[in-house]
């Protein structure tokens, strides 16, 4: 069964210092990720959603060893044997950079505007040792291929493409070093509805290729639940609540993603609407509040919310897992 | 054979790739001004470099027959106060004076550029120290370091410069270490870390090409106001020596109040001379910045 | 007249933008009518003119735009049922009349909050500053007095202590809930919001598309909502014009739009679009190629070359407008059959 992860996040914590006053004392922390312990299967597309400045985006920078770790163990095992990569040298780093990549959220900040695709695409086999021009030429060529850009376009400069071509070329510039995991961070978000249906089923067509494993970070759902095969809601820097996105949909426990799934405005007339609308905003990931984090707007708030952080637990036996009191 | 058709249609490619110089060139050209600017630069260049082809008449050879002589067919640009020549004394002092602007601010980009990446990228304690310098640095009236300098060493062309890099640095060293902060927080700075790239590798063939576009449309910039420096200093005696012919030793030399007043010509060819050459570079300049600018690709 | 109160009608509008010495055309023969009190939706692609559009009507355009249309008339109902008509057309950009017609008949929420704001000035003076504009010698405390009124209305705790906050002191949904209120202080008659939510947060969003569908339903207002998201277009909207490439391909009611989608792109682009709840393993539609340069564009059709459907008619002239059923037009040679409506 462990065998089966691919990555397992053991309480990870990233911490940012808040600094005051001329000798920059530290007077609290962002507690932008905050004791999440998960684990991404093999193979699958784990979606995680949540509101902006719910930690989601440090979680998979964490992943990737973009942000430095405050707390906590990340496991990371591709050939059997599992390692902690908070503990990894400068080498291992560097060998582990070949096999996590990520997909960041804009395609047009994600390439250098001075450097033409073929230079673009080159760097990083270079880095990674592939010494023969004809090999690198060779590789580039077939990740191209995989993303249906005609090789002409190569020596083009990124101001001359489309959004969705620009991401399209991201992705073909993180496949060419063989990862075994994407990280997409708002990998589509960024993009018009008819060119983010292109992007995201090439994305399911390569992953079926390259058994690949995504993490896939988003704050649409629906875009969300179309991609992943399990998701992860999180909330002020906390899992909250993680399950098979059918499941998830189907049988919502949490509060905070019943309310975020009613939230989302659905494209179809005449279908039966239950909106809960949530009151106030979130709250600053500086000053929680006591307690379960959701406590201030939830509509179920009980005594217990205020004083005692729920748990993570999986309350179904078959990985549904929900941090909430009133699932005790 | 197969692989042998793969490295065709991208050598094929190649060839039919964007060629961006081309569209600058191309770009550059339709901005008049700019056009007009490089021209001018390009002829004072050019007859600067030729002088002795061009005028017959040595510099600093006085000569009391046609002491303020007014242009003549001899005297294209009529004569100063000595009798010298004043298109040879144009040509020859420009010679210095663009020099002395060209080489400052060659060196003071050059200061500038490497702290202000080197405060910009890797940040902490040398940063703020640098950063410090450069306000000390900036602070300090220029005038009154020249005066000092003069008062120890004397006048002379490479003290000159040497103030003008050393007090010229800060300017550039803002611009690209703000550069350098902005543009390591962009997402392809970050896609080469997740690729594992080095931060020099990052910092040199990432950031650099970006800022150093930049750095050279600044260079430009700055000539004109060298230029200008050198005359005030020239002119107020702190400068270069009045041996030595330039713009602002010209002027200088032309600033009795008989000659101000009867024999105009005497200031107003330097005069003229700095006010066109300074025009130019800025038109130049200003073209070359739409040009270089990625970001208006 | 008639039964039908017209608040704004726009006829054959065109707006085109000089670059580089050309003119290129962003919005071609757009023309709708708009009811009091009711919601008209915008949707479309980035590029497909959609915020050109409302930005040519309420004039506020950039020197390098040249506008034209048959009319632009705003119809202003006073009680006893009369109106006065006002040709927008025919007004300069920035003159006197447009100015008074600007705030309290015809307001705009703009997308970014944190852009709208001026961080220098509390945000209550920001928001009765338009009072002050439109109601000379009214005094700033009876002003600021309405100000918080509209605050406690749109559900802002403690109105009387966020007018004196500066913007950056309010997170993003506040913001955008001042933008609107600064909107609503002059009483405008019609509202038009330029992709209001995009930036915010969906449980944010869920929060002010409710507070502007409030609005108008209470207030008997219309609103003209341009956006890109096709959710929002049901929640809110009771007609829809889908807009690619500058032009109207499909225009209707929200039942006719979703029920009965006629233009291939107006199908495409639904299917397309992700819906919760989706079944596993379902496929999205993908509309391929991407869009084109409008300084490409020549005539015919403007989706001929990633349409499916395409014929060698849809290549040539104009394509006129057909009816599908009442007050459906489609612009697709499909319905030739039909009558034609535009």
């Amino acid at each position: 069964m462990a065998d089966n992860n691919i990555f397992r996040l053991e309480n990870v914590k990233v911490w940012f210092p808040v600094q005051e006053g001329f000798f920059k004392k530290t007077v609290g922390h962002v507690k932008a990720v905050d004791d999440v312990t998960i684990n991404v299967k093999r193979n699958e597309t784990l979606g995680i959603v949540g509101e902006s400045g719910c930690g989601k985006t440090t979680l998979g920078k964490a992943m990737m060893l973009l942000e430095k770790i405050t707390g906590g163990h990340v496991y990371y095992n591709d050939d059997g044997t599992e390692r902690d990569i908070t503990t990894f040298n400068k080498d291992e780093v560097f060998q582990f950079r070949k096999k996590v990549q990520m997909i960041f959220q804009d395609p047009y900040s994600a390439m250098n505007p001075m450097k033409k695709i073929y230079t673009e695409m080159e760097e990083p086999l270079i880095i990674h040792g592939y010494k023969d021009r004809a090999e690198r030429e060779a590789i580039m060529e077939e990740a191209l291929k995989l993303v249906n850009i005609p090789v002409d376009y190569l020596f083009k400069y990124p101001h001359e493409f489309s959004g969705g071509q620009r991401q399209r070329v991201c992705i073909a510039r993180a496949m060419e070093i063989n990862p075994k995991v994407l990280v997409c961070d708002e990998a589509v978000s960024a993009l018009d509805v008819s060119i983010q249906a292109q992007v995201l089923n090439l994305m399911k067509d390569i992953q079926k290729e390259k058994d690949l494993t995504y993490v896939f970070i988003a704050h649409d759902l629906s875009v969300v639940q179309y991609m992943s095969d399990r998701i992860l809601v999180m909330y002020l820097g906390k899992a909250v609540e993680m399950a098979d996105s059918k499941e998830l949909y189907d049988n919502t426990l949490h509060p905070y993603t019943v309310s975020l799934l009613s939230a989302i405005p659905v494209p179809v007339i005449d279908r039966e609407k239950n909106r809960i609308i949530l009151k106030g905003d979130v709250p600053s990931p500086i000053n929680k509040p006591s307690g379960c984090p959701f406590h201030k707007r939830c509509d179920k708030c009980m005594k217990i919310c205020e004083e005692v952080e729920p748990e993570l637990k999986d309350v179904d036996g078959k990985g549904h897992f929900v941090a909430c009191h009133l699932y005790d | 054979m197969e692989n042998n058709n793969k490295t065709n249609t991208i050598e094929n490619a190649r060839k039919y790739g964007t060629k961006l110089w081309k569209k600058k060139v191309r770009k550059f050209l339709n901005n008049k001004l700019a056009v007009f600017g490089l021209s001018v630069v390009l002829i004072y260049i050019l007859l600067m470099v030729l002088a002795p082809v061009v005028t017959p008449w040595d510099p600093l050879e006085p000569n009391f027959k046609v002491k303020l002589a007014g242009p003549s067919a001899e005297h294209l640009l009529g004569c100063d106060s000595l009798g010298r020549d004043l298109f040879s004394r144009v040509l020859y002092g420009g010679r210095t004076s663009v020099l002395i602007a060209v080489i400052s601010s060659l060196i003071g980009s050059a200061i500038g550029t490497v702290l202000g990446a080197i405060g910009g990228y890797f940040g902490g304690i040398f940063d703020k120290l640098l950063v410090r310098l450069q306000e000390i640095v900036s602070c300090f009236p220029q005038l009154i370091l020249v005066l000092i300098v003069v008062a120890f060493i004397g006048t002379g062309t490479w003290n000159l410069i040497i103030i003008f890099a050393l007090t010229g640095w800060t300017g550039c060293f803002r611009l690209v270490r703000s550069e350098f902060i902005a543009r390591k927080e962009e997402t392809y700075v970050k896609v080469c870390e997740a690729f594992g790239m080095s931060s020099v590798k990052i910092m040199f063939s990432q950031i650099l090409p970006a800022v150093l576009t930049t750095v050279i449309v600044q260079l430009t910039m700055n000539i004109p106001g060298y230029v200008m420096q050198e005359a005030g200093l020239s002119f107020l005696g702190f400068g270069v020596p009045m041996t030595v012919p330039t713009w602002g030793t010209m002027l200088n030399a032309a600033k009795a109040t008989n000659i101000l007043i009867n024999y105009p010509h005497c200031w107003l060819v330097p005069g003229a001379a700095i006010c066109l050459f300074v025009l130019a570079v800025n038109f130049f300049g200003d073209g070359l910045r739409d040009v270089m600018d990625p970001r208006q690709q | 007249m008639e039964d039908k109160k017209i608040i704004l009608d726009v006829k054959n509008l065109n707006t085109s933008f000089k670059s580089d010495g050309k003119l290129i055309k962003i919005v071609k023969d757009v023309s709708f009518q708009l009811e009091k009190g009711r919601s008209l939706a915008i949707v479309g692609e980035s590029g497909c003119g959609k915020s050109v559009t409302v930005h040519s009507v309420t004039r506020l355009m950039a020197k390098n735009s040249v506008i034209s249309s048959d009319h632009v008339i705003y119809r202003k109902f006073n009680e006893d049922g009369t109106a006065k008509e006002y040709r927008i057309d025919k007004m300069s950009n920035y003159g006197k009349e447009m100015r008074s017609l600007r705030g309290p008949e015809i307001s705009m929420v703009f997308q970014d909050p944190m852009a709208s704001l001026n961080p220098v000035y509390r945000v209550g003076d920001q928001i009765i500053e338009g009072l002050l504009e439109h109601n000379p010698g009214m005094k700033k405390d009876d002003a600021m007095k309405m100000a918080i009124e509209l605050l406690k209305k749109l559900g802002i705790p403690a109105p009387e202590q966020r007018v004196k906050d500066y913007p950056h002191q309010l997170s993003g949904g506040m913001k955008q809930r001042i933008v609107i209120a600064i909107a609503l202080i002059c009483n405008p008659e019609l509202i038009i919001a330029d992709e209001p939510t995009t930036a915010l947060d969906v449980t944010i969003q869920a929060q002010i598309m409710e507070l502007l569908k409030k609005i108008q339903v209470e207030l008997n207002k219309s609103i003209i909502l341009i956006t890109h998201n096709m959710g929002l277009v049901t929640e809110m909207a009771d007609d829809v014009i889908v807009m690619y490439m500058g032009r109207i391909v499909e225009k209707g009611t929200l039942k006719d739009i979703f029920n009965a989608p006629s233009h291939p792109y107006t199908k495409m682009l639904l299917a397309s679009v992700p819906v919760l709840g989706m079944a596993q393993g379902q496929k999205l539609t993908t509309i391929p190629g991407s869009t084109p340069n409008p300084a490409d564009l020549t005539e015919g059709c403007e989706f001929a070359d990633r349409c499916p459907y395409c014929t060698d008619e849809c290549r040539k002239g104009r394509i006129p407008g057909y009816e599908v059923s009442e007050g459906h037009m489609v612009r697709c040679r499909k319905f030739a059959g039909n009558k034609e409506v535009d």
